[in-house]
């Protein structure tokens, strides 16, 4: 049997096995031989493609933005593939042929392979490129978003007419509306990118760089810092939420009040989180707890992932945070709290899961 | 010069092997009861005190440190009465017989010739040969400088004046009997000796140590256990609670938890830092610089912890303040359920805001006067 090409990705395409032919397992029938050049390519290409699709793809196409992206980068790859083309025909053509008759070639191949084509293509590429950003420019932003980024995870402010909406983690945004987003950052530059919506941008502290974003498809995308900013970089990841635009709207609005009764009730678990300081950094709005270093919690059980969108919320996630918080994200600010008893982690995961 | 050369080249082959001669038959007496041939000792002992004055004179010593400071001076008699005075005696005191038959003899310390970083740097590295011991608190740099306040001072100490630094309202042991080795004990009691530092009242002897009146029972007993169990480092403490079964310091918690704390007052000058913008910084905390809010956990004004586990800060003396948050910075943390909470938050702060929340918390309003969230 030939060698098996080994798949790049972690998942390995079905290969078929070969079936029984002939007396000598080594020899392959020929139907057999095309079935295993096909299963080939098919385990070659498949970790290639992985990449085009879900939910982190710039290929997947949920936003206005990464559309014109798109557009701009087919005539990229283009260009690129009939250059490469191109200059390949003339190395195949220098191999064959011999110096006597090339002489007068020489001049015309340096002047026009080396300034004026490449100055055509680059000129073209310029108009290209300043039409697409004159039409990145001028989506005229209806909601404005306030993003930064923090070691490791990002605070999140809406710019309401009835005030600020401050959550952390998770940005949902309406469909077929531009939101403008505010990046700034408040310790080192941290870089904003939700590929299946839009390009990346640099977070930098002390100036604020701004990014829109139209998303056209509804669901759930992924985001993630894309720049090197310390120990947890990898893990400082966000979720982007495409919602129909009424039901965002009453999104906001939820996201606007304080906790819920609901969650108030919940007298114990309450009692823990205060009483274990957790309010020192966390707020949740409708408490005394009102601590700006970390993450809003006040409707913490809304978002679909904790810890900067390492984990799905889940009970299990969340107690295994709140006592190995290391272990789940080294080098992470939040101090563990391995020393709660059962019944006050209970509480406290009660209360938590509460916060909707 | 090629016979030299021979010469030179036999020497250097026998150095090591009467070397090893003199390392196998050691015919050098180490014996303490046979004193050093006086070169030798003259050697050691000059080489003793340029190592101490070199590495001494590249200690600088901490800003809050001042060498007149009485609290600091009667910290540093009391821990001289815990750990010193067995082997070095004390004002008044004769040294154990015991302790003359070291060589070298503990140094008395009336006629020692040490300045204060010396006598920092000696406390706190201590001397190998010499049983001198190094601070038993490991990283706590900051607590031999009491030691040195108080050594500086020793040469015009009256047997009087020392029982009052070190005893103060406590009974000493008999005077002028020689010093016991092994402890401090003498016909005092184990409440006797804590009040040595933390005043019959709790209320710490003026900044001598922490005021523990008003602390729970919880925080004390939790505090007197890691320093007995190595878990929290502190040489003053570690000897003290090392020496109390647990159900003792279980009790001695329970004593001091039901005093009455006191009203701070402010005596002398006002601390250095800003007690308004201490007052902020700790019902706030500060976003940018990651540090959480202090009344989160410890209560409105200091005075009402939010868990029995944690310390009422009110009314503390402001070095202590400062002394505690630089170590929850800096090191070192002690191995205990809720330090790494408390190092996390005081991770971001600076020297200039410590002094500010110290000069809030050490003049923040007694129980129930200002009591606010």
């Amino acid at each position: 049997m030939p060698p098996q090409p080994r798949p790049l990705g972690g998942q390995s395409p079905p290969v078929e096995q070969a079936p029984a032919c002939g007396v000598d397992p080594a020899k392959l029938c020929q139907g057999e031989y095309a079935i295993r050049v096909k299963s080939h390519i098919a385990v070659l290409a498949a970790p290639l493609l992985t990449g085009c699709g879900g939910r982190h793809s710039w290929l997947a196409g949920a936003g206005a933005e990464a559309r014109i992206i798109e557009t701009l980068f087919w005539p990229f790859l283009f260009g690129a593939a009939v250059l490469w083309l191109a200059v390949m025909a003339l190395a195949i053509a220098a191999f064959r042929s011999r110096r006597e008759e090339t002489r007068g070639l020489v001049r015309a191949i340096i002047i026009g392979g080396g300034a004026i084509v490449p100055g055509i293509i680059v000129a073209a590429l310029l108009v290209i490129g300043l039409v697409t950003l004159r039409a990145l420019a001028a989506m005229q932003p209806g909601l404005s978003v306030q993003v930064d980024g923090e070691q490791w995870w990002w605070r999140v402010v809406y710019d309401t007419p009835a005030g600020a909406v401050v959550t952390a983690n998770e940005i949902r945004l309406p469909r077929g509306e531009t939101a403008e987003l505010l990046l700034s950052s408040d310790d080192v530059i941290h870089a904003f990118w939700a590929p299946a919506l839009g390009g990346k941008m640099d977070m930098i502290p002390g100036r604020t760089n701004r990014l829109t974003l139209t998303p056209l498809t509804p669901g759930s995308w992924g985001g993630l810092c894309a720049e090197y900013c310390g120990g947890a970089h990898a893990q400082m990841r966000f979720d982007v939420t495409v919602m129909e635009p009424a039901a965002f709207g009453d999104w906001l609005a939820a996201e606007a009040e304080p906790a819920s009764a609901q969650a108030l009730a919940r007298q114990d678990g309450l009692s823990v989180f205060l009483d274990s300081g957790c309010g020192a950094c966390h707020s949740v709005r409708g408490t005394e707890a009102a601590g700006q270093v970390g993450p809003d919690l006040t409707h913490f059980a809304a978002r679909q992932r904790l810890g900067a969108g390492i984990a799905p919320l889940t009970d299990a996630a969340l107690r295994r945070w709140i006592t190995r918080t290391q272990d789940m994200k080294p080098g992470v600010e939040m101090p563990a709290y391995p020393d709660l008893s059962p019944e006050a982690l209970d509480a406290l995961v009660g209360f938590l899961m509460a916060l909707k | 010069m090629k016979r030299r050369h021979r010469h030179i080249a036999l020497a250097a082959a026998f150095l090591p092997v009467a070397a090893a001669a003199f390392w196998f038959a050691a015919p050098y007496n180490i014996a303490a009861s046979v004193e050093h041939y006086a070169p030798i000792r003259a050697l050691l002992n000059g080489y003793m005190k340029n190592a101490v004055a070199i590495r001494a004179a590249r200690t600088e010593p901490p800003d809050w440190f001042d060498p007149d400071d009485p609290a600091l001076i009667r910290l540093g008699a009391g821990h001289f009465a815990t750990g010193c005075a067995a082997c070095h005696g004390a004002p008044g005191r004769p040294r154990s017989p015991v302790v003359r038959g070291m060589l070298p003899e503990p140094t008395r310390l009336e006629s020692a010739q040490y300045s204060t970083g010396e006598y920092y740097w000696l406390a706190r590295h201590g001397l190998k040969y010499t049983g001198m011991p190094g601070w038993a608190g490991e990283g706590r740099d900051d607590e031999p400088w009491a030691l040195a306040a108080f050594l500086g001072n020793y040469a015009a100490l009256s047997p009087g004046d020392y029982h009052d630094l070190a005893w103060g309202p406590s009974p000493p042991p008999s005077d002028a009997a020689a010093m016991t080795l092994g402890g401090v004990a003498g016909p005092q009691t184990p409440f006797d000796g804590c009040a040595r530092c933390h005043g019959r009242d709790g209320l710490g002897r003026d900044g001598t140590a922490p005021k523990l009146a008003g602390q729970s029972a919880e925080y004390l007993a939790a505090a007197l256990d890691a320093y007995a169990g190595n878990r929290r480092q502190s040489g003053f403490m570690e000897p003290v609670a090392a020496a109390l079964s647990p159900r003792l310091r279980a009790e001695l918690a329970r004593r001091f938890a039901g005093m009455p704390p006191a009203s701070p007052v402010p005596d002398g000058a006002p601390p250095p830092g800003d007690a308004a913008r201490g007052r902020t910084l700790a019902e706030r905390g500060d976003e940018h610089d990651e540090i959480p809010s202090c009344i989160a956990c410890h209560g409105g004004d200091g005075t009402a912890p939010r868990a029995p586990d944690i310390p009422r800060l009110a009314g503390q003396d402001a070095r202590w303040i400062v002394v505690w948050l630089r170590m929850w910075r800096d090191g070192p943390i002690p191995d205990t359920p809720g330090a790494p909470r408390m190092a996390a938050a005081a991770r971001g702060l600076d020297d200039d805001e410590i002094a500010d929340l110290a000069a809030f918390y050490s003049t923040a309003a007694s129980a129930g006067a200002n009591r606010e969230r």
